[in-house]
């Protein structure tokens, strides 16, 4: 279905065309819970983020800005396996107000022959239906552009959605299915399409335990699982562990006031480490 | 209206249980009860139990909406505890035969019940078995000290009673494919289907509690053509069944003019309803027995009788069925013309039964009614409340003769004219175990049965050991016992052992292991067989409003396959197939109005030679009552599976009297949406929509359902009107 505009040119050279996406595709579209995407936080945890209660970024569960008592900014960037064109850099905005959390992040990510640049519109409440406890739901409206050299650009709308709530007093249950739509750019070219279930355990409030199961409809089943510790206050390490890709994930976190800055190092098994930084300001 | 479950009001019982000593005393203080106000029935409960009876059945041997259609008239007409046998109340799906018995027991010993959560005192009612049998059950009577003792036989109502109280109820659904198959198509150089692609189901009834019903099913399938056509035995739909059934008057304790079920003892004989087989609930499924003659009214096709059929109490305890049955069924019929393509066959034969109920092209059209049996029998059993014995028997008889063909596999399939058919059943405890069986002769002299021991061991433990054997020439045309072919009584030796363990109220571990041959070939299998199979469920409760559970599964099985011999040649033979799944599962009802579902489920198949495949089931479900008229259902489910051996099935909420057990296989997604709105206790509108989105096919499916795309989509819609 490649029609008039900027990717009416596609027929002379698909081949040429489908092995660039093609190869693209597969580090935009297993982005999302990866490196590629933002948080370094949830980076470090092995991007088990869906039951992440108290993260800014909402990548893998819209819900969790619900959560938020305070204005949160974070700018995340990182580096893919080390190469240049697959670098990443992105922001995020979550305004919590009496109806509700709202969220705006843009990132951007690619070089110039291939890029791929997100805006994303968030909203997320909790409710509490008549009990004494809340379940949050959040909704992502997320716009795709991706421009290739030469070629041109275009655009579409995904939508997420995911809900998030503590099943026992140091349980969190989430869950993400992303895309429900199936937004495409051309063709066949799909976006990531993903249901993830996630875990949080929190036996103490220095010490937890996530477990996210991903599944993307055109991918194997991803087991993801980190594990946050605080020594200190103001100290947070982490650790992290995926499969389909294998991948070893690492982490520290400072936060000092309302300052927070967070590293992290992913280590996948044949393409090597990516690192990835970022700074927020919590209110 | 629809009552959800109340998974945050106060749990009943364990705290304050009243001793079972003081029970009368209480009684004597408690002067009348009120019956339970007339709410309507938890059609939530109903779905979990289904679900639970079906997710893991690949349904081929048979039409589990019987089952479905059983449980939701006990939702809807639920059992009075003071007054139902200890078979009846075994026929709810949380209460085993021992504990069903140990509820009479109590009842003989301590008079009647004050209250339905008295049933907490007696052992084995666990907090788990109350909550899921509750809705199935009611209190009927109030409580008189003084009251006469009740007599010998129900009396019958009068006639100004029964119209009175008359609840009619009336039914239309409609369910249509979006997308169509290319039997759909104008093509009129290939076969297509005759009729429109709807499905057309209408049902009247009008019912006085469980004691009078007169009943009128009409259904019409996918590509059956609508139409007034006698030749063809269509009126308008393609089926129609109707009945007018008596229960509980004086004496007679059923009676059945038109359609009707037959099910006795262990099913070996005569079971035309459908019995859930191997589930995860290991111990009940298994330990079954007949309940008797039931009108029928289903959509299934096949199982049923249609005459006159009639339970008579000749005494309290001594029951007396007669049954007189003349229906046409669907066959494959070799008239002359046909002969030379299969030689050896006489002319004008029945070869083959066809089950399917499908009418649609014109050969489906030219088997149905093709074949008439002619089918008498009756049962005598005596019962004591908690054992019973009892003898059935029948005899049937075609119109003319089948002939199954020479095909080896099919060796020992019934031929013939007639087939005469008698067996003994019977269950009984002994201490803290009940032991039931059936053993049966089929035509030709040849012995077959089932038997086994049940045993309620603690509040926390229950068990069933069970011995099966249906010879491979054990002919039994309207059995369906137990077996790993669920319903094929034929062909099959097999034990089995279950148990459920509640080491701790939160905690549940059942699982069981079935061993089995098949002495004879079976189709695609050149040779006898053996098989086994084991499954382990934990299941915990953390708290009422959470369930999770893991459950592992594993099942080997002979099946043909090509094999070389020494000379390289290929010959038949067999091989061993595993296929293993683990599933782990979640239920958390956020409050009354929300609820969610999750499941993740993997699963691989292996088979010496050929590459493993793996198939893989994520879901997730909710279901939100914004407002009590208004109940929604939604799913999104992701499978992923390397062809049709590691294909994956999920269970669906669907509507009312129906259900859904759809397979995958292939990669792609699934999602529905159903709308229930009841805006008043008369009428219920409900609707659903759903599609399967198939990743890198061109085309879904074959032969005349062969549809273009990949996406499959359906529409159904149902209105029910109670008055």
């Amino acid at each position: 279905m490649i029609g008039a505009g900027p990717f009416s040119g596609m027929h002379t050279h698909r081949p040429f065309l489908l092995l660039l996406l093609g190869c693209l595709a597969c580090f935009a579209r297993t982005a999302p819970a990866q490196s590629l995407e933002g948080g370094a936080r949830a980076v470090a945890l092995g991007s088990a983020a869906t039951a992440l209660h108290d993260d800014v970024w909402g990548l893998g569960n819209p819900a969790v800005w619900a959560t938020r008592e305070g204005r949160a900014v974070s700018f995340f960037a990182s580096e893919a396996f080390g190469l240049s064109e697959l670098r990443l850099g992105a922001m995020q905005l979550v305004e919590p107000t009496r109806f509700g959390a709202f969220a705006l992040g843009a990132r951007t990510f690619g070089f110039d022959g291939f890029r791929e640049s997100h805006l994303d519109l968030g909203y997320a409440r909790g409710f509490s239906l008549g009990t004494s406890r809340k379940i949050h739901l959040g909704v992502r409206l997320r716009y795709y552009q991706v421009s290739i050299e030469k070629y041109g650009s275009r655009g579409t709308v995904g939508l997420s959605v995911g809900w998030l709530a503590a099943v026992l007093p140091k349980v969190y249950a989430g869950f993400q299915a992303t895309n429900l739509n199936a937004p495409r750019l051309a063709g066949r070219e799909e976006f990531e399409r993903t249901l993830s279930f996630g875990l949080s355990y929190l036996p103490d409030p220095r010490f937890r335990l996530l477990a996210d199961a991903v599944k993307d409809v055109r991918f194997p089943l991803s087991l993801r699982a980190g594990l946050e510790v605080l020594p200190v206050q103001a100290l947070a390490l982490r650790a992290g562990v995926t499969t389909e890709p294998t991948r070893f994930t690492t982490g520290v976190g400072v936060r000092l006031s309302r300052l927070a800055a967070d590293v992290a190092a992913e280590r996948h098994e044949v393409l090597g480490w990516s690192p990835a930084f970022s700074l927020s300001v919590l209110w | 209206m629809p009552r959800a479950p109340s998974p945050l009001a106060p749990r009943t019982g364990s705290a304050r249980r009243p001793l079972p000593h003081l029970l009368p005393v209480l009684v004597l203080f408690t002067l009348t009860v009120p019956a339970r106000a007339q709410v309507g029935p938890d059609t939530t409960t109903v779905e979990q139990d289904v679900q639970n009876a079906l997710e893991d059945l690949d349904v081929e041997n048979g039409d589990p909406t019987q089952l479905v259609e059983r449980l939701t008239y006990l939702a809807e007409n639920p059992l009075d505890i003071n007054a139902a046998t200890a078979e009846e109340l075994a026929q709810i799906p949380a209460i085993s035969l021992p504990l069903a018995q140990k509820i009479v027991q109590f009842r003989e010993n301590f008079g009647l019940f004050g209250s339905i959560p008295e049933l907490r005192t007696i052992e084995g009612m666990t907090g788990e078995v109350y909550d899921r049998a509750r809705p199935y059950l009611t209190i009927g009577k109030t409580l008189e000290p003084t009251a006469p003792s009740p007599p010998r036989y129900p009396p019958p109502p009068s006639f100004r009673e029964v119209l009175g109280g008359l609840q009619y109820e009336f039914i239309e659904r409609i369910t249509r494919r979006l997308d169509l198959g290319r039997g759909f198509s104008d093509d009129t150089s290939r076969t297509t289907y005759l009729g429109s692609p709807e499905r057309l189901y209408t049902r009247l009834r009008a019912r006085f509690r469980r004691r009078f019903s007169l009943n009128l099913t009409l259904d019409k399938d996918p590509g059956e053509p609508f139409k007034w056509d006698p030749g063809t035995n269509t009126y308008g739909y393609d089926y129609v069944s109707a009945h007018l059934a008596l229960a509980d008057f004086g004496r007679i304790k059923t009676l059945v003019v038109g359609d009707f079920d037959a099910s006795f003892g262990q099913g070996v004989v005569l079971w035309r309803s459908f019995a859930p087989g191997k589930s995860r609930e290991a111990v009940r499924p298994v330990t079954r027995f007949g309940s008797g003659i039931r009108p029928y009214g289903s959509t299934e096709e096949n199982r049923f009788f249609r005459g006159l059929a009639a339970t008579v109490m000749l005494t309290p305890r001594l029951a007396l069925s007669g049954f007189a049955s003349r229906r046409s069924l669907d066959a494959s019929v070799l008239e002359p013309d046909t002969t030379a393509l299969e030689p050896g066959v006489p002319v004008g034969v029945t070869t083959t039964f066809s089950t399917s109920g499908l009418h649609r092209t014109p050969t489906e059209l030219a088997r149905k009614d093709a074949l008439t049996e002619t089918f008498i029998g009756g049962d005598v059993s005596f019962s004591t409340g908690l054992a019973r014995v009892g003898v059935v028997g029948y005899h049937a008889t075609f119109d003319r003769a089948v002939r199954p063909g020479d095909a080896p596999f099919r060796r020992f399939d019934f031929s013939g004219k007639r087939a005469a058919m008698i067996g003994v059943y019977g269950h009984a405890p002994l201490g803290f175990a009940t032991f039931f069986g059936e053993a049966a002769r089929a035509p030709g002299n040849v012995f077959g049965g089932v038997g086994g021991v049940t045993a309620q061991l603690s509040s926390d433990a229950e068990a069933v050991v069970l011995f099966r054997t249906y010879p491979k020439d054990f002919v039994s045309l309207h059995g369906f016992a137990f077996g790993e072919r669920n319903g094929a009584t034929q062909n099959e030796t097999g034990v089995y052992v279950g148990f459920r363990l509640h080491p701790d109220p939160r905690w549940l571990i059942s699982g069981y292991f079935d061993q089995y041959r098949f002495p004879w070939l079976r189709f695609g299998v050149p040779r006898p067989t053996v098989g086994h199979e084991a499954l382990l469920v934990v299941e915990h409760h953390p708290r009422r409003w959470i369930t999770v559970y893991a459950q592992a599964r594993t099942e080997t099985k002979e099946a043909g396959a090509k094999l070389p011999d020494a000379g390289g040649r290929l010959l038949d033979g067999v091989r061993p197939r595993t296929r293993q799944s683990l599933r782990l599962h979640g239920d958390y009802q956020f409050s009354r109005a929300l609820r969610f579902r999750a499941r993740i489920e993997a699963v691989r198949f292996f088979e010496a030679g050929e590459p493993d495949a793996y198939g893989v089931l994520v879901y997730q479900d909710v279901r939100w009552r914004p407002r009590p008229w208004l109940q929604l259902d939604a799913r999104l489910a992701l499978f992923d599976t390397d062809g049709f051996d590691a294909r994956v099935f999920a269970y669906e909420n669907d509507l009312l009297y129906t259900f859904a057990v759809p397979s995958f296989s292939g990669r792609g997604q699934r999602m529905y949406a159903l709308a229930k709105i009841a805006p008043d206790d008369h009428l219920t509108l409900q609707i659903k929509l759903a599609a399967t989105r198939f990743e890198d096919v061109e085309t879904v499916g074959s032969g005349l359902d062969e549809t273009a795309g990949n996406r499959l989509r359906e529409l159904r819609l149902q209105i029910r009107w109670k008055f």
